[in-house]
């Protein structure tokens, strides 16, 4: 599936105008200063935030038109999005938490679990499935996340700075494990990240931005 | 057996309304009470109490000046404030201020000192609670249950035998207060046990189940089925008497206003006081 | 954390309030303590025992465990409706809740009559075609108090809820899950403390509900007596009596209310932090 996105969003303090095109299999890094607007960007593609003006395409599929009025709720819309602050659900357990995506979708409960203990062990993260997500460390709590949004199997994949709640040793690692089974080919994947290091390690294009658009390129 | 507690008329919507109306009541009227002292004793009001009482104690003549001040039993509000009018109208120096209440709680403030000329009790026993304080009372008028249904009577209902009739809906008062207990003694005097749905807290809230329709039948005074208007009907029975409540009234010992205060006394015993009362009602003394 | 021991150089309180606190404590518990010295210690347990006075408990346990629970069931979807949904005339809507704070419960009472009773606006139909009538049943009692406790429920749970971030929530619908998927899984665990507390609330409201019950239900022993208006009609009587009951009513509503904190709180711990 191809990510086809042109996204503006007006704030007081900026406005963020920005057109994106990532094709199937591809990772493409928004690389930038805080406030450049990078993370809006996101949760507009996965519909948390409502444009003020554009369109996002993801395949066959029209997410937000606003120029006829089109915005597809988050929970229809399959982005997966990793946030900075992995929110993993604080009452559930590290395999609750994997399974929530397919539970919500309707898959019983065995198979779910089945399923979530297979992404718990591709992370690393088998040996505390039945831990309290409120007990993970930062690095444990995000590798938690990153298996919680591919588990339920989404069409785009949007990483916001998934790294960068990290301290050092946990870092290589996780950056390991998106390398492996967040790209799957087929998938767009969207990383937002102010780390050039981190940028040119995974992603196939790098698109640095400031103040809401596209910095002019070098 | 006497009512302890004078909680007939409408008068008491205050304190039905309220479980803690009666417990503010009291404060209440003791500034009153201490504004009306803070007025007699300043210069120019109330001078003309003390001259005239001891010359023509008999006469009501002269003209009444200055404060009175009335404590009534709450079903007595109407009755009671129009012949204050009238006795105003009559002397146009004079001012009466009224405090309506349940009768013990009235009873209770005379005792703690509260500055009043008259009392009106709506039974003789609150009465004597406060005979300390007051001179010696005289029975002034009386007050009957009747059965009260809503207006068009659809629960047919024609005497207390119907009162143990479960398919009808039937309100009470508890027995507790004494609208309760005079219904108990009327249905003692008729034979019947009666079959209510609710036992309310008070005369009130009794007659207002009435009004509104939730019950065929209640039973409470005349008085309030007079005051309830055209939304009620009141059917007499026999045994009402066997109930009757009678109301006392007395000269407050040491009154301020003494001249004016036998005056009033003089004023609801008189015909054209027991008019009024009878209007409203009561039966005259 | 609760009861983490604080680092020693921390400075000492404001004196002017813990002065004030200290007044307060003094205004809450005062009138409570002229109730335990006033009370008639040696009749206590005859009174307690009594037929009527157990009839009266039994009644009340029942209608305001009946009454929180039918809060819960409306009044969290209302304040989930009030803190998270956009829905026009959401500031009135949340003043509307709160009128049965404000309203004096017998006119709270005389409103449902006028809504529920033989003659109500609905009462009447419900009386015509079902034969129903509502006041003078256990039923009324319930709903009684279901109708003054319900704000605090409401506003306990919009407060928690307003207070809780909406990040999980977002995180949930990203995976798919539909807004009651996520109100079932996430919202309601998440705000649970401030569920417990606005039931709390709402119970003790219920069982101490007079002005409302007394006037839309009435008052019959075991249907609709509950022990607020066993002790009004007590105190027209015998107010050592009125005072013994009152004592059994706050025993009691202390014992049930303090036996689900540890209950819930223990059920709790362990949980999010």
């Amino acid at each position: 599936m191809r990510l086809d996105a042109r996204v503006v969003v007006r704030r007081p303090a900026f406005t963020l105008d920005l057109e994106l095109t990532v094709q199937p299999g591809e990772t493409v890094a928004l690389v930038g200063p805080n406030g450049a607007g990078k993370s809006t960007f996101l949760q507009a593609v996965a519909g948390l935030i409502g444009l003020d003006d554009g369109k996002v395409v993801l395949g066959p599929h029209v997410l937000d038109d606003v120029a006829d009025g089109v915005h597809v709720p988050t929970e229809l819309r399959r982005c997966g999005l990793v946030f900075q602050h992995h929110r993993v659900f604080p009452h559930l357990s590290a395999l609750e938490n994997v399974a929530f995506g397919l539970r919500a979708q309707g898959v019983p409960r065995p198979e779910a679990h089945e399923q979530a203990r297979q992404w718990l062990d591709r992370v690393g993260m088998l040996p505390h499935a039945g831990r309290s997500a409120a007990r993970l460390s930062g690095g444990q709590a995000q590798a938690v996340a990153l298996a919680r949004t591919l588990a339920a199997e989404p069409d785009v994949l949007l990483l916001d700075e998934p790294f960068a709640a990290l301290d050092e040793a946990a870092r290589p690692l996780l950056q390991e494990v998106v390398r492996r089974h967040a790209f799957d080919g087929e998938r767009p994947v969207v990383l937002v990240t102010h780390e050039p290091a981190d940028a040119r390690a995974l992603a196939d294009r790098v698109v640095p931005m400031v103040a809401g658009r596209v910095a002019a390129t070098t | 057996m006497s009512a302890r507690r004078g909680t007939t008329g409408r008068g008491t919507t205050a304190r039905a309304r309220s479980g803690r109306a009666a417990a503010r009541a009291v404060p209440v009227a003791t500034a009153v009470g201490l504004l009306l002292t803070a007025c007699a004793t300043g210069p120019g009001t109330g001078a003309g109490t003390s001259s005239s009482a001891p010359t023509g104690s008999a006469s009501s003549r002269a003209p009444l000046t200055g404060q009175l001040v009335v404590f009534a039993a709450a079903s007595l509000q109407q009755t009671f404030t129009a012949l204050g009018d009238r006795l105003m109208a009559q002397n146009p120096g004079l001012h009466i201020t009224f405090s309506f209440g349940a009768s013990s709680t009235l009873a209770q403030q005379l005792e703690q000192g509260a500055p009043a000329d008259v009392f009106a009790s709506a039974n003789p026993a609150t009465m004597k609670a406060a005979s300390a304080v007051t001179d010696r009372p005289v029975t002034f008028a009386h007050n009957s249950l009747e059965i009260v249904v809503p207006a068009g009577n659809p629960g047919h209902v024609t005497g207390l035998a119907d009162f143990a009739k479960p398919q009808l809906k039937i309100a009470l008062c508890a027995v507790e207060v004494p609208c309760g207990s005079a219904a108990a003694t009327a249905f003692a005097a008729a034979g019947v046990t009666p079959a209510p749905d609710t036992y309310e807290k008070d005369v009130t809230a009794t007659l207002t189940k009435a009004v509104l329709g939730e019950v065929d039948a209640a039973l409470v005074y005349r008085t309030d089925v007079r005051s309830a208007g055209d939304k009620v009907q009141g059917i007499d029975f026999p045994q009402a008497s066997a109930a009757r409540n009678d109301y006392p009234i007395a000269t407050v010992a040491g009154a301020r206003n003494h001249a004016a205060a036998q005056a009033f006394v003089d004023l609801v015993l008189s015909a054209q006081g027991q008019k009024v009362l009878t209007d409203a009602g009561f039966d005259a003394a | 954390m609760v009861g983490r021991v604080r680092p020693r150089r921390r400075s000492r309180p404001p004196v002017l309030l813990l002065a004030l606190a200290a007044v307060a404590v003094l205004f809450l518990v005062g009138p409570f303590v002229a109730l335990l010295v006033t009370a008639p210690w040696s009749r206590l347990g005859g009174l307690i025992a009594s037929g009527p006075v157990l009839q009266a408990l039994w009644l009340s346990l029942r209608t305001a465990t009946a009454a929180t629970v039918l809060c819960l069931l409306l009044g969290v979807p209302l304040a989930w409706v009030l803190a998270r949904t956009a829905l026009p005339g959401r500031g009135l809507l949340r003043a509307v809740t709160t009128m049965p704070l404000v309203l004096p419960p017998v006119v709270g009472g005389v409103a449902l009559l006028t809504l529920l009773g033989r003659r109500g606006l609905l009462g009447r139909h419900l009386d015509t075609w079902f034969g129903v009538t509502v006041p003078f049943t256990s039923t009324a009692v319930v709903i009684a108090e279901a109708f003054v406790a319900l704000p605090f429920l409401v506003l306990a749970v919009d407060g928690a809820l307003r207070s809780a971030d909406e990040q999980y929530e977002q995180a949930a619908a990203t995976l798919g899950a539909t807004r009651w998927y996520t109100f079932r899984r996430i919202t309601l665990p998440l705000v649970a403390p401030g569920v417990l507390a606005g039931a709390v609330l709402c119970f003790a409201r219920a069982l101490g509900e007079f002005g409302a019950t007394i006037t839309f239900a009435g008052n019959y022993p075991g249907t609709t007596r509950t022990m607020p208006l066993a002790i009004y009609l007590a105190m027209e009587q015998d107010p050592a009596q009125a005072v013994a009951l009152s004592l059994v009513l706050i025993g009691v509503s202390l014992a049930v209310l303090i036996g689900l904190r540890t209950r819930w709180l223990s059920a709790l711990t362990g949980g999010p932090s």
